[in-house]
């Protein structure tokens, strides 16, 4: 009887078990994990093991806790405790802001994160020739994307997570409704899945990680200019009807303006509390965008994978319009080495001389006059328009720059070409000096832009020609400080795309660190600039003092700074050629 | 034309090169051997003057090369073992451009670039873009390259490696050609048997310390290997056998897949005497294969395969 009990018993738990393992294996199939394919364990496995990651995380932690006391400081301070309401008052206030920051921080910081983290997916696998490995397995274009984008973003949703905690804790303090961290966390996870898939698809098409960086940011800082400049014209002029009804379509499109929108409500005299509907809809809407933006990567990356795989010729209006940097080598005809050899190749490899410069000022000068000309009453007579164009084209110019110095040294260590530029009779002075005049030649059209259009508005008496001599004084160290900084990264580092990170992450960590060093940063001295008036300054000594201030503090800083890059880079020109770290450092010979 | 003493070479503590003593003639091919990671990349590194020493002293033309960099550069043609392209330039503008760098006047450049074009056969691609070029045709760029300052030392690190069997032989035919215009070549390789064929000089190198340098023929002094030569007669192999055992400057005879393997006494040299005799005895000589020494078995034995 016993024993009749006890087989029944183990019978039942062997069915059970069995059971168990059939419903395990069959929600197995919808693990997310399993239908991106493994593609996504192994971008999980490589987060894993880089220490990239961890000090992402330890930083991220780091602002976080930074900008938490900052914050608690300004409002609550470290004087007495106050009592009762007042206290309550301090400590609802604290939180408020405290959540405002971290929400914003996240929500300006984690897209553009996204951005880095995707924009080598593709490019590198292509670089690496693991893509054509890849090919012969039975994972799919579209398990290669999904894998890669959701494999990346998940150290940024444990970046969110990371701050979820915190935000609960400070929203005790109170003054903050749900919806607006709810908002905060959806509206963010959404950017930054739009920015991550824009980067997976300029990834496809774009080798080097930088350049699909900067295209990228650009696409998005373009969405958050819209907003801001639709609110200037609108407080600057009288739009046409027609703009101001499509602003309500385009603010809802643009998660800058959703985001703007629901965290003014919680500033002192912001409106009612954000709207669900709003942002919510806002939020299903980039993701249906980023869905569609995945599938064109899908589509792209297997045309991608058959050119790799096959050969054959590039495809589409690029190759038409001859954009394509190979198919316009291929077609061009043979040039001689004129002038000095270094600034010649130099040029060849910047600007190869294709139709898209063309294309480029064309839509540069359609973009900024006609709006400004035709659009707005007399808008191109105010000077909040030509702020607005200064600062704008320095910043174009000045991310150039930096890009293209620090691409200039790294490039050729990346592509191997180093060591044969350094056996031949070329010294270190004449590669940088070569180097840096290529630069120059590049960004000049944009500089000169910039100096004919503010000499026709001082023609027109709408600036000051004080603002001629200003930029003159505040722009050449600003080229020079980007110019020495990434030559110096270039040297130092073993890719194109470590050396621009670091060039553009070393001013915003300087201007951490020393405040007043951003604040007087050349692209806020240019946007300046244009709002100088010679009655001002002469008739005012603090003006003619801040003049000389504001002119001299990037000068002296910039250019001093600049020149001991450029210096630096020199004496590195010859140190761990192969790069094989400080093992193997020497120093230049004659 | 080529020396050093003493060369070191460390990267932490990691000794890459040690005391390397080396001496290479004008007009010579130097062929440099070695496992992966035994120094050569390293001391040709140094010689290009793209690596300080971390010790020791080494000379091109009688300039030392941490301190006369430049004109040692000028002597100096030196090929990586990868060598990266210029991928925005076309053939002969990728030689141009080096001939600039060369500080070649403009006005000869022109003859210089196609000289050097049709030397290395690569006239019919002078508008092809770089990084369209196969591999092999990459490799020949790149000696022409290295050639368009005609500097008197080419240090060419694994100029074959990769290639097909081809495109070997044609590099290896015009290492022959530099030879006759008076070039100093140092060349590294894996490919053994090809240094065999084109060098005059080898240098065994492993875990940075250079083991053997000298001739083919000091090689096998140096290791005591006697001379070989395998015969195949037809009809009486036992008389063969008797025959060749009688001569005095044969050690030792036995047979091996139908032949007869017959080792020299030590000092003798392979000569007619074999089959001089065997004919004279009446016998019929089908076959007579002298078995030289290969660098490949000179490598082996000489070095353990240690690699860092």
């Amino acid at each position: 009887m016993y024993l009749q009990m006890r087989q029944t018993v183990t019978r039942l738990l062997m069915r059970m078990k069995q059971s168990v393992i059939r419903l395990l294996n069959w929600m197995n199939q919808w693990n997310p994990i399993d239908l991106a394919g493994p593609i996504v364990d192994k971008e999980l496995r490589v987060a894993a093991s880089r220490k990239r990651y961890y000090f992402l995380r330890t930083l991220y932690i780091s602002i976080l806790t930074l900008f938490l006391a900052g914050v608690w400081f300004s409002h609550v301070g470290l004087g007495p405790v106050r009592a009762g309401a007042l206290r309550a008052a301090d400590m609802s206030s604290a939180g408020r802001m405290a959540i405002i920051t971290i929400v914003s921080f996240q929500f300006l910081t984690l897209p553009v994160l996204a951005v880095v983290l995707l924009s080598n997916s593709v490019s590198d696998e292509i670089r690496q020739g693991t893509l054509a490995v890849l090919m012969t397995t039975p994972i799919n274009s579209l398990q290669i994307v999904v894998g890669k984008l959701f494999g990346r973003l998940l150290v940024l949703a444990l970046l969110l997570a990371i701050s979820f905690p915190l935000l609960s804790i400070v929203r005790v303090f109170g003054g903050v409704p749900w919806t607006f961290v709810l908002a905060g966390v959806f509206l963010t996870f959404t950017t930054s899945l739009l920015g991550g898939s824009l980067s997976l698809l300029a990834s496809v098409s774009i080798r080097q990680a930088y350049r699909s960086t900067l295209l990228v940011i650009l696409v998005l800082a373009l969405l958050f200019l819209t907003v801001v400049a639709l609110h200037t014209w609108t407080a600057a002029g009288s739009p046409p009807q027609w703009l101001k009804e499509m602003s309500g379509l385009l603010e809802f499109l643009n998660p800058y303006a959703i985001f703007y929108g629901i965290s003014s409500t919680l500033l002192p005299g912001g409106g009612s509390n954000p709207s669900m509907p709003a942002w919510f809809g806002h939020c299903l809407f980039i993701v249906l965008v980023s869905c569609g933006i995945a599938l064109l990567a899908t589509i792209r990356l297997r045309k991608v994978m058959l050119t790799e795989a096959f050969g054959g010729e590039r495809f589409g209006f690029r190759r038409w319009f001859r954009l394509d940097r190979k198919t316009f080598i291929e077609h061009r005809p043979l040039r001689t080495v004129r002038g000095e050899c270094i600034v010649w190749k130099e040029m060849q490899r910047i600007r190869p001389r294709t139709f898209a410069p063309f294309f480029i000022l064309g839509g540069a000068l359609l973009i900024v006059y006609s709006p400004a000309a035709f659009l707005m009453d007399r808008f191109l007579f105010t000077k909040t328009f030509h702020s607005w164009f200064a600062g704008v084209l320095v910043l174009v110019g000045l991310v150039r720059t930096a890009s293209l110095a620090a691409g200039s040294v790294a490039s050729e260590r990346e592509g191997r070409c180093w060591p044969l530029l350094l056996t031949t009779l070329l010294d270190e002075r004449q590669i940088i000096r070569g180097k840096t005049a290529a630069i120059f030649i590049d960004t000049a059209p944009l500089w000169i832009w910039l100096f004919v259009h503010t000499i026709v508005f001082i023609a027109l008496d709408v600036l000051d020609p004080l603002a001629i001599f200003a930029l003159l004084l505040t722009i050449p160290p600003g080229i020079l400080f980007f110019i020495g900084l990434g030559m110096y990264f270039g040297t130092r580092l073993k890719t194109v795309t470590g050396a621009v990170a670091i060039t553009f992450a070393a001013p915003i960590g300087m201007s951490f660190l020393f405040p007043l060093l951003g604040f007087a940063n050349p692209i806020v001295c240019a946007a300046w600039s244009m709002q100088l008036t010679t009655e001002n300054v002469l008739s005012d000594p603090f003006g003619l003092v801040f003049l000389g201030g504001f002119a001299a503090a990037p000068i002296i800083v910039y250019a001093t700074l600049g020149l001991v890059f450029l210096w630096q880079a020199r004496c590195r020109v010859r140190r761990d050629v192969f790069g094989l770290g400080q093992a193997d450092v020497t120093g230049p010979r004659g | 034309m080529i020396e050093t003493q003493k060369l070191s070479k460390y990267y932490g503590n990691l000794a890459a090169l040690v005391d390397l003593d080396l001496k290479i003639d004008q007009g010579d091919i130097f062929g440099f051997i070695g496992p992966n990671g035994a120094g050569k990349t390293t001391t040709m590194r140094i010689l290009a003057t793209l690596l300080e020493p971390t010790r020791g002293r080494a000379f091109i033309d009688g300039l030392d090369v941490t301190r006369t960099g430049k004109e040692v550069r000028r002597r100096v043609g030196y090929m990586p073992d990868f060598m990266g392209v210029y991928d925005d330039l076309k053939v002969f503008e990728y030689l141009e451009f080096f001939a600039a760098a060369f500080n070649i006047e403009r006005k000869k450049r022109k003859a210089i670039v196609e000289g050097v074009l049709e030397l290395t056969d690569l006239q019919s691609k002078r508008a092809a873009a770089v990084d369209s070029l196969s591999r092999g045709m990459q490799q020949r760029l790149g000696l022409a390259r290295v050639l368009i300052h005609d500097p008197k030392v080419l240090i060419l690190d694994e100029p074959a490696s990769g290639l097909d069997p081809r495109a070997r032989i044609e590099i290896r035919e015009l290492l022959r050609e530099l030879k006759r215009m008076g070039k100093t070549i140092m060349i590294s390789s894996h490919i053994l048997s090809e240094l065999e064929e084109i060098c005059d000089h080898v240098g065994i190198i492993e875990h940075g310390k250079l083991v053997f340098s000298g001739t083919m023929e000091e090689i096998r002094r140096q290791m005591g290997i006697q001379s070989k030569m395998r015969v195949r007669v037809a009809g009486d192999r036992d008389r063969a056998f008797e025959v060749l055992s009688s001569l005095p400057q044969i050690k030792e005879v036995r047979p091996e897949d139908g032949y007869l393997a017959v080792t020299y006494a030590e000092g003798y040299e392979i000569d007619g005497t074999i089959a001089r005799t065997l004919v004279q005895a009446g016998l019929d000589v089908i076959a007579l294969e002298p078995e030289q020494l290969k660098l490949d078995n000179a490598f082996l034995q000489l070095t353990k395969g240690i690699v860092h």
